[in-house]
């Protein structure tokens, strides 16, 4: 099972990147804002008939949480949308996703006091800097 | 690049918050449907106050399907890090991006060089090296 639903969050993963790059290829880029507010719509919708089939009302902290996460969700978002009409994806997806690794890290030790602990995590913070020098050069 | 950057900074504080959801056990779905809903309302009041495009039919489809493809991928993730390890599950997930870049190559005829291809190739193996360090954490 666990294999079957990991397949299927790997591919609509990368179903959402292609959606936002097929926006800038299409010259929709001035138009984002339609497409996030339809992107968000639709998730929206769905979550609440999700929520009504468990028969739950959301929790009021998550919810709030929820509401401050999707200011940052929404930057994320206009902003790989804005980026992909500029960068090709083949240079913009690595960089980010790499990138976006390497942060996590960072704050998370900042933040958490998570440090790394194997030395798989330090190769793979060398390789991660390696490969974003090597993709964007 | 400024926009690059800006992704990479929001998407990380983005994830620190699903971090500090998960450690304080709040309700995913809930969390979820408050970020939908913020992110909706800051949306109508942009393209009601400052920018009101057009909505053209494709750019309405596409939306469609990215939202339909985010509530999947976000739903269905709650129940893989449930069955399985979060590093493992974490580092495939990151891996989804080689999915795009294959396509982009494919379709839209996007350049690989061979320095690009080897980036490619050490992003790959650095986003396994982190799963590994991530699921060692885990099992202390």
């Amino acid at each position: 099972m666990w294999y079957v639903l990991i397949t299927i969050t790997f591919i609509f993963n990368g179903m959402i990147m292609l959606a936002g790059k097929y926006v800038s290829i299409c010259g929709y880029s001035q138009s984002k804002s339609i497409y996030l507010f339809c992107y968000f719509s639709t998730a929206l919708v769905l979550s609440i008939i999700t929520l009504s089939i468990r028969k739950q009302l959301p929790e009021l902290k998550a919810l709030m949480l929820g509401i401050l996460m999707g200011l940052f969700w929404l930057g994320a978002s206009a902003s790989i949308v804005t980026a992909l009409s500029f960068i090709p994806a083949t240079k913009f997806l690595p960089v980010f996703c790499c990138g976006n690794i390497l942060c996590t890290f960072i704050l998370s030790y900042v933040l958490w006091r998570e440090r790394i602990k194997t030395i798989y995590g330090w190769v793979g913070i060398v390789l991660a800097i390696i490969s974003i020098v090597l993709v964007m050069t | 690049m400024q926009y690059l950057i800006s992704a990479i900074v929001f998407t990380t504080i983005f994830a620190q918050f699903y971090k500090f959801a998960n450690k304080h056990r709040l309700d995913g779905l809930s969390v979820n449907a408050g970020a939908y809903l913020s992110a909706v309302i800051v949306l109508s009041l942009y393209l009601h106050i400052i920018d009101s495009p057009a909505f053209e039919a494709e750019l309405v489809q596409i939306g469609i399907c990215g939202g339909i493809a985010t509530f999947i991928t976000v739903f269905t993730f709650f129940y893989v890090v449930k069955l399985g390890k979060l590093g493992i599950s974490w580092a495939i997930i990151n891996l989804s991006f080689l999915f795009t870049v294959f396509v982009s190559a494919i379709w839209w005829h996007e350049h690989i060089t061979i320095q690009k291809a080897i980036g490619l190739g050490l992003g790959v193996i650095a986003v396994v090296c982190l799963g590994k360090e991530q699921a060692a954490k885990e099992k202390q």
